[in-house]
């Protein structure tokens, strides 16, 4: 059970709603198919926007790794944080 | 661990994922627990933190291993001396014997090629704050010629990432979205 209730697309202010879309439409994705981890931060849109460029910049752009080495490495740090999600 | 799945690693491959992380995390709770400070690639100077005596010589049932380590590390870390992590295991020489096989089984190359397996051991090193690892494993992948200063920053960034999310997921108590997975439920079918 999260710790706060995550944001649904009916309840969502105008704020809110511009991140999850912005958000949604840079993943190529709609706001229903976001994961929970996005609409976990929603209550603070600005959070999301600058969650979104770290993602981009930190992980999602192509560098040197490949996606599959980004991916493994994604994997064995939430492993060695004993995260679930 | 759906995205790996879609890019086609099985469960095997998920595996050796898990062998580096818990692998690299209980050598990080060794060597952070003995105090050992970074040795790799320059011995170190300063006043000992060390919490064993490392100049004492290794039991003979130790040398074989130790040999074949001395020759690995000219080799793979471009050094000239046994890195200390495995001269304290020295003496316990079968403790020594089982780590070293573990290490090199699971850095080895399998369904996840070796460099991948550096990058992610680096990874949770940096994550699990070793300066001891972080030191070996960076110099291991530059001998390697896997890592340079992009390729290092370039983990860095993701593992800073890695755990901001972490925390939101564990902060917010998020439920994980999958459960009981299988490869064969996310792997590209055959057209």
């Amino acid at each position: 059970m999260p710790t706060l209730r995550l944001v649904r697309p009916e309840d969502m202010n105008a704020d809110e709603r511009a991140a999850l879309e912005r958000l949604a439409k840079r993943r190529g994705t709609t706001i229903d198919e976001l994961s929970a981890i996005w609409k976990a931060q929603a209550h603070w849109p600005a959070l999301v926007e600058a969650n979104l460029n770290e993602s981009m910049q930190a992980f999602m752009q192509i560098a040197r790794l490949p996606m599959l080495t980004k991916q493994a490495m994604h994997v064995a740090v939430s492993m060695s944080n004993a995260c679930d999600f | 661990m759906v995205a790996v799945l879609r890019l086609g690693l099985d469960e095997r491959g998920i595996t050796e994922i898990m062998a580096v992380a818990e692998h690299i995390v209980s050598v990080i709770a060794a060597g952070e627990g003995l105090r050992l400070r970074p040795d790799v690639p320059a011995p170190p100077t300063g006043a000992a933190t060390e919490l064993v005596d490392l100049g004492v010589p290794a039991p003979d049932e130790a040398r074989s291993t130790l040999g074949e380590i001395a020759t690995s590390a000219k080799a793979a870390l471009g050094i000239d001396h046994v890195p200390s992590f495995w001269r304290a295991l020295s003496r316990r020489p079968r403790l020594l014997d089982a780590i070293w096989a573990k290490h090199r089984l699971v850095l080895g190359a399998g369904q996840l090629d070796a460099e991948a397996k550096l990058a992610v051991a680096l990874s949770v090193a940096m994550n699990k704050r070793s300066p001891y690892w972080t030191s070996y494993l960076a110099q291991q992948g530059r001998c390697a010629g896997v890592f340079d200063d992009d390729v290092i920053l370039e983990i860095a960034g993701a593992t800073l990432h890695y755990a901001s999310f972490n925390t939101i997921s564990h902060g917010m108590m998020l439920d994980a979205p999958h459960h009981d997975l299988t490869a064969a439920e996310w792997q590209p079918k055959p057209e």
